[in-house]
């Protein structure tokens, strides 16, 4: 037996989907000038930095058939604050086929943790801090937040500059779970330094 | 020009004759709350707002509290479940994320549910994430993960969500409740406040119908309902030759497959 269940949601939901994709969007500035990053389409950096609880040094493994999401912040930077609830509900929705690192950009470990203990961590992210900011010139980093997406072949793929939610963030991986390339999104502003 | 005292007296009687229209069908439940939003401005403009809720926000309240109640024994009836269905008996399940509109595929199951969890409280996006939380709990609910449905739609409700969805929501718990668990009396109590929050949904009606025909062996009134159904002129062919050919069984008192 079938039978159409409630027709008349299912345009609600179409809209709804779309308006809440448009409220979120909504938050976010663009900037069109800025360039492509050249990391795209190319093999991930290696990223081998101490963590930032001081437990050691720390490997983010690529290439092992497992995406993995780098995103760079700062606990000066606004948006990193903004957008950091939604990294954490990403990383524990996704802890199963993701695997997620934070690293510090260009700030005092201290100031990193404090950002962390008041905004939370999620269990399944690694944070990082990068001393002499070798990661983030690695990486090609403008400013922060950039978020940076590296497919199961450790090829980065895909990369947010700006501050980024779990709906985008979410679309991402699930468009490179679908073997897509979904290349580099600018949804806001970055700041280069803690002076802006 | 008119007295701000009648204008009110006016929109009073407009929200009264309003709620009235809604459950007859008259007007839908959509163009019903603008239009109650439309007269609560007026009463507002008049002057008087030191007046009783309308009934219809009493209605609703009443309905939320009505499900509060129900729910708790619903939880009860799908901890008792504990693990999903396998078994979906009527094959009915063909929920709003997979219709045509719709393309599940843009979004994983992790994506929503990190959505949901983010903006649970952020009032600025409430009302869309309602419909979102449902998709979600719909392929759950698709994929006979009752207890992961039950907690988004759930939460819905809390969200006191519109007419439409509230029904919606509710039917989907019904079923959650007769297949689950085999609860007939209490599925039943939970798709009458369906019914009631959307007279015209085909899909509680049918829903109703198959609880009364399927669990309560009651043939007779479930036919009354199925020709309720057949007699909207919205039903796809598909649905209708379902609800038919269901009528036609019911009516001979061929038991439920």
């Amino acid at each position: 037996m079938r039978v159409r269940w409630v027709r008349t949601a299912a345009w609600v939901v179409v809209v709804a989907s779309v308006g809440l994709s448009v409220v979120l969007a909504s938050r976010f500035g663009a900037d069109p000038n800025l360039v492509q990053s050249p990391l795209l389409g190319q093999q991930a950096p290696m990223l081998e930095l101490p963590a930032l609880d001081g437990s050691g040094l720390v490997t983010v493994p690529t290439g092992d058939g497992t995406i993995v999401v780098v995103n760079f912040f700062a606990s000066w930077c606004l948006e990193c604050r903004l957008e950091h609830d939604d990294l954490v509900a990403i990383s524990d929705g996704f802890s199963e086929t993701v695997r997620m690192a934070q690293v510090a950009y260009q700030d005092d470990p201290a100031a990193a943790n404090q950002f962390l203990d008041d905004l939370g961590r999620s269990e399944h992210t690694v944070y990082l801090d990068d001393p002499g900011g070798r990661a983030s010139i690695a990486f090609g980093v403008f400013g922060v937040p950039e978020t940076y997406f590296i497919d199961g072949n450790g090829v980065v793929v895909g990369k947010i500059q700006g501050e980024s939610n779990a709906l985008l963030l979410g679309q991402t991986i699930d468009a490179i779970r679908r073997g897509e390339d979904p290349g580099q999104q600018v949804v806001g502003d970055v700041q280069s330094g803690p002076e802006g | 020009m008119t007295k701000p005292g009648d204008q009110a007296r006016q929109a009073r009687l407009d929200l009264e004759e309003l709620d009235q229209q809604v459950a007859e069908g008259e007007i839908d439940p959509a163009s019903g709350e603008k239009l109650r939003s439309t007269y609560l401005r007026e009463l507002e403009q008049a002057g008087n707002m030191d007046v009783e809720a309308p009934v219809a926000t009493r209605s609703r309240m009443r309905l939320a509290i009505g499900a509060a109640v129900l729910l708790a024994g619903v939880a009860v009836t799908i901890a008792v479940l504990g693990g999903n269905v396998e078994d979906n008996p009527s094959g009915l399940l063909q929920g709003v994320a997979a219709g045509d509109n719709f393309n599940p595929g843009d979004y994983s199951d992790e994506t929503l549910e990190a959505v949901v969890a983010t903006y649970a409280n952020d009032p600025v996006v409430a009302d869309q994430l309602v419909f979102m939380r449902f998709a979600l709990a719909d392929r759950y609910f698709e994929r006979n993960e009752f207890q992961r449905a039950f907690v988004h739609y759930e939460a819905i409700l809390v969200a006191d969500p519109p007419a439409e969805l509230f029904s919606a929501t509710m039917t989907r718990i019904a079923w959650i409740t007769f297949v689950g668990n085999g609860e007939v009396e209490l599925s039943l109590e939970v798709i009458d406040r369906a019914i009631e929050a959307a007279p015209g949904s085909t899909e509680a009606l049918y829903v109703k119908g198959q609880i009364l025909w399927c669990g309560a062996n009651d043939s007779e009134a479930a036919v009354i309902l199925f020709d309720q159904i057949l007699g909207s002129s919205e039903l796809d062919p598909a649905t209708r030759g379902q609800v038919e050919s269901d009528r036609s069984l019911a009516a001979v008192g061929v038991p439920c497959a």
